[in-house]
């Protein structure tokens, strides 16, 4: 793979058009060695670089060549294809729809619930939401929050007018306990939640003990983790139960626990069925609840943090704050769910369409007249094309006060193309280049550039970041630096991946045409989807890959249409069956 | 979609202060010098600027730097250690800059790295891939002890936090376990609302109430995490039974009562209306804050170690001290650490040095305040400052090129007379796997090596 990539780039164009950087191309080769600068593409991405017969529906034996050891699995590509999904436990935003829903609005979600780290791809793996002693003490004291709010609330909640306790708590039990955790009331766990009701009782009264109650059910591993212990299968492979598959598609397109038609669905049995399946997934993803999950798996996918108000230089940006950074969070919201719901879902028209909404926080970004609410407006074609030209994704992508280059192609290049770049060597800043005075973000660029211990590396993603710098830490737009210095958009993408020509680009909106409808760009897109979906990187094993391949084709076969995409995954068998037989997750 | 803080009820300014309840501690016998030994880690990423940082003169007879200048009021109390290197990171083929530094500190082990069973370094051990993942190479000195200490104690170590914790993963380095975080708690009130809640006096509320019950409520989870654990599929199984030792620990550790010494009493302190406990711009209030709650809970014995870090150090930006950070810069404090040679900005730049140096000197601040707040809190026949040992480092000296030779070190308290204070220990060619040693020394543990053996030497004279 090193060779490989070696000879790619020594054999590359110039990086940049213009004469002076032609030796740029030299240095790359040499500081490639130097910095030990590795880009292949990475194994969740493999698909590209699959032999096609992968993808088609036989087994394919000749894949298996090179490895001896190899076996002709039982389960290939031709039968059945289980998914590899780790146990996840409920993230923080699941968690507090999870108790909204839960309790109707009649409870305030516990602040104290752990945070889900954001340090991992998604939060959705294991890793993120780990539990250590802080977070058992933690995910303690928001059950008690909560049992305490119940306590408060006893007459909304759990009124018992017949005056009977125990009466009154089974009645309760029984409508709750499926409820929280999203499944039959197994008769065990009813009888340990009607045991501590009954010891509360005694102690301190009906509402301390339904308070008691919850409170240890809201630490119980039915309600905090996705319990996938399915309904048949063997040491490998599981079915999932009816009411797991209803929680895996109300966790998914909702983040939140299913609602009333999914739970009937699931008691009536009808959740094997993929065409109903579809009919779920479509109908949860028509509903608005679906736009802030769908929304979160982008923020994560293109790491768009969530800024804060002293994330920008105050003097610099003077109407930076709470309120434009709600704007921003609510214009990448609609924009994301309008091109899921329009008449064109592709990934291409996400990453190309200069339709978004404005409001009056946001004008001035785009150089329009403040208006009241919001509107929609048709920015300059010139100007503005796709979910990479947002001002929240541009301004997250930045710095207090300047854009970051480094930053906003290493973003481009690991999460969309699905190439990885090695951390910094230890000594690399020891072997910093020199700057000029005051310089700007162009100057830095060629400085990295240009020194062979830095160049090898930071070609993968400078130049990708530079095509962004017509907009500045904020996300407007500006055709000079405050020096008079002319931004100059134009680069060359250097060591695409397979299935993308090194080619040269005129700023990001020209950027977002070249990655929009690409094979790369398409398969970078549907592992990453598949990722969040199951808590894991697809394409693990055989199987996996099995299953990977065949939806990168199919997502290509529809256009690259991110519904389609979506729907497919859903009437998958890794969707209601799960490989359980890798103990490493 | 809303929440709710179920401490903070009141909006605006608030200072935290209830009546203590005298019933619920375990009273020290009075007078006694039979106190037990505490232990107080203070560790702030990033390092510092070594010249400005190292004192004149060795043994008693030295010269604070500028950096440490504050530290005049206390100087008979602390031990400043120079010369000792953070020296595993520097011995594998790829440090992994901050995180494997900092993992390194304290737990003296590579990150990621598979070692011989002798523990040795393996040359053919394969590198790590994901390094957000691998977690340290073992349980950090300070856990350690904790662990072996066993005290009765409601919590085996505490852990804050000053300032943000959401991406501490990259400077972590306080590990319970190989593969896991010590959870620092970022937020000061929620730390006094854990810790101090049980000593609300009065008709106990419906909250207080159900606290008292933890005992049953804990049983009851862990009933239910054993009986969904039976039916779990292998790899299930151990997700499951991770989170039920968790809660085994929890019930057990409420099990145990705090204790309370003369110097026990509800943590005091004042937070602004707006106080954000993930924002670095408040981490000069929120340091002062969980100062206290550090000094209290080992007064009123809820633990006898607390791990301390300050925030993982990429944006902060000091605003109490005035100066325009992060300047112009590539990026953030920490990117004014790493130098830019010939650069406008970084430490060459003398505006920029002066402002860093008094970046380093708030840091000292902090640790001469949580000294003499020990020294005014008695404890035994003395004050707790006798009674524990503070140890406050970096993970970097000079931070700039992922140097960790030079570690600045400073520790305070004489551990209850285990350790003579008042003096600048200067080592050559030692490192701070060798002050890990003498640390477990102190504790009466002993250990002549820790962590990787390549990189350590053995106890640090003289210090214990």
């Amino acid at each position: 793979m090193r060779q490989e990539f070696g000879a790619r780039v020594s054999a590359c164009v110039m990086a940049k058009r213009s004469a002076e950087r032609v030796r740029l191309c030299g240095l790359v080769g040499v500081g490639l060695g130097l910095c030990g600068c590795y880009s292949g593409v990475d194994s969740e991405a493999a698909a590209p670089d699959a032999e096609p017969t992968a993808t088609t529906g036989d087994v394919d034996e000749t894949g298996d060549a090179d490895d001896p050891d190899a076996e002709i699995p039982e389960v290939g590509c031709d039968q059945l294809r289980p998914g590899r999904a780790p146990l996840r436990r409920m993230s923080d935003v699941q968690y507090r729809n999870t108790i909204d829903d839960l309790f109707e609005g009649l409870v305030l979600a516990s602040d104290d619930f752990p945070p889900t780290s954001r340090a991992f791809a998604f939060s959705s793996e294991p890793a993120a939401n780990d539990v250590n002693d802080l977070a058992a003490e933690q995910i303690l004291l928001a059950a008690e929050d909560v049992g305490d709010q119940v306590i408060a609330s006893i007459e909304d909640i759990a009124a018992c007018p017949s005056g009977a306790p125990t009466a009154c708590a089974e009645t309760f039990v029984d409508a709750f306990g499926p409820r929280a955790f999203r499944r039959p009331l197994d008769p065990a766990q009813r009888e340990l939640l009607l045991a501590v009701f009954a010891e509360a009782e005694a102690e301190d009264g009906y509402a301390d003990a339904i308070g008691r109650m919850v409170t240890v059910a809201l630490q119980m591993p039915e309600f905090l983790y996705f319990i996938e212990h399915g309904v048949e299968g063997d040491d490998e492979t599981l079915r999932l139960s009816d009411y797991e598959v209803a929680a895996r598609l109300s966790y998914l397109y909702w983040d939140t626990m299913p609602d009333e038609e999914l739970r009937e669905l699931a008691q009536a049995g009808e959740l094997q069925d993929p065409d109903i399946l579809e009919a779920q997934a479509r109908r949860l993803l028509a509903d608005s609840r679906s736009a802030p999950a769908m929304t979160r798996f982008y923020r994560e996918w293109l790491q768009i943090r969530q800024l804060r108000p002293a994330d920008k230089d105050a003097e610099r940006f003077e109407g930076f704050g709470p309120e434009m950074i709600a704007s921003m969070d609510t214009q990448l919201q609609r924009f994301v769910s309008t091109s899921l719901s329009g008449d064109d879902p592709s990934l291409a028209h996400l990453l190309t369409s200069n339709t978004v909404e404005v409001d009056a926080n946001l004008a001035a970004i785009y150089g329009v007249p403040a208006t009241e609410g919001w509107s929609t407006l048709e920015a300059d074609p010139e100007q503005r094309g796709g979910l990479f030209t947002l001002p929240g994704y541009l301004a997250s992508h930045s710095y207090t006060e300047e854009t970051s280059a480094v930053e906003r192609g290493l973003v481009i290049r690991s999460r969309v193309l699905c190439q990885d770049i090695p951390a910094p060597p230890g000594d690399a800043a020891d072997n910093a280049p020199p700057l000029p005075d005051n310089p700007t973000e162009a100057d830095r660029t060629r400085a990295l550039l240009e020194n062979p211990n830095c160049g090898g590396c930071h070609i993968l993603m400078n130049p990708l970041g530079m095509s962004f710098e017509n907009y500045d830490a904020l996300g407007a737009w500006r055709e000079t630096y405050e020096s008079g210095e002319a931004i100059d958009p134009q680069w060359v993408l250097a060591s695409p991946p397979e299935g993308l020509d090194e080619q040269e680009f005129d700023g990001a909106v020209e950027l977002g045409e070249l990655l929009a409808g690409s094979e790369p760009v398409g398969a970078c897109f549907v592992s990453n989807w598949l990722h969040h979906s199951y808590g894991a990187p697809a394409g693990s094993t055989e199987v996996d890959q099995c299953m990977l391949d065949e939806l990168t084709q199919a997502f290509d076969a529809s256009g690259q249409d991110i519904p389609a995409l979506m729907i497919a995954m859903t009437r998958s068998d890794a969707f209601r069956y799960r490989d359980i037989s890798t103990q490493e997750d | 979609m809303t929440t709710r803080r179920s401490f903070l009820k009141g909006a605006g300014g608030m200072a935290v202060g209830l009546p203590f309840l005298p019933s619920i501690a375990r009273t020290a016998p009075a007078g006694s010098d039979d106190s037990p030994q505490r232990l107080i880690v203070l560790y702030q990423p990033q390092g510092m600027i070594m010249e400005e940082w190292l004192p004149t003169g060795t043994g008693s007879d030295f010269e604070l730097s500028p950096i440490l200048s504050g530290l005049e009021p206390i100087r008979e109390h602390v031990n400043i250690l120079s010369g000792l290197d953070n020296r595993v990171p520097m011995m594998v083929n790829h440090h992994y800059g901050h995180t494997g530094t900092s993992k390194a500190m304290w737990t003296g082990l590579p990150m990621g790295y598979s070692l011989t069973p002798e523990g040795n370094l393996n040359p053919n051990a394969p590198e790590p891939e994901n390094i957000w993942e691998m977690g340290a190479g073992g349980a950090s000195v300070d856990q350690i002890i904790a662990q072996r200490m066993g005290a009765p104690t409601p919590y085996e170590s505490l852990g804050l936090s000053i300032g943000r914790t959401d991406y501490l993963q990259t400077v972590a380095s306080f590990h319970t376990a190989r593969e896991e975080l010590l959870g620092l708690e970022p937020d000061p009130r929620v730390a006094f609302d854990r810790l101090f809640e049980g000593f609300d006096p009065g008709t106990p509320s419906a909250l207080q109430r159900l606290r008292a019950a933890r005992g049953s409520v804990l049983d009851a989870v862990a009933e239910s995490y054993a009986s969904t654990t039976m039916r779990a599929s292998a790899a299930d199984r151990i997700r499951l039974e991770a989170h039920a030792e968790k809660i085994r620990e929890l019930e057990l550790r409420f099990s145990n009562g705090a204790g309370g010494g003369q110097g026990c009493a509800l943590p005091q302190f004042s937070l602004p209306g707006n106080y954000d406990p993930n924002h670095s711009d408040f981490d000069d209030v929120g340091a002062i804050a969980q100062i206290e709650n550090a000094v209290m809970a080992l007064a009123c014995d809820m633990t006898r170690v607390v791990s301390i870090q300050y925030t993982h150090g990429q944006d902060n930006r000091f605003p109490w001290l005035g100066h325009p950070f992060p300047f112009d810069n590539w990026e953030g404090w920490h990117g004014i650490f790493h130098i830019v040679p010939g650069g406008p900005t970084g430490r060459e730049d003398p505006v920029v040095r002066a402002a860093m140096i008094e970046v380093m000197q708030w840091y000292a601040s902090n640790f001469v305040h949580l000294v003499q707040r020990l020294a005014e809190t008695p404890d035994g026949d003395g004050t707790m400052l006798d009674n524990t040992l503070v140890v406050w480092a970096s993970e970097f000296g000079d931070g700039d090129g992922h140097g960790s030779n030079n570690i600045p070190i400073v520790t305070a308290g004489n551990l209850c007379g285990t350790v003579e204070t008042g003096r600048h220990l200067a080592f050559e060619d030692r490192t701070t796997n060798d002050l890990l040693v003498s640390m477990l020394n102190a504790f009466g543990h002993e250990e002549t090596s820790f962590g990787l053996p390549e990189a350590c030497n053995g106890a640090l004279p003289g210090f214990v």
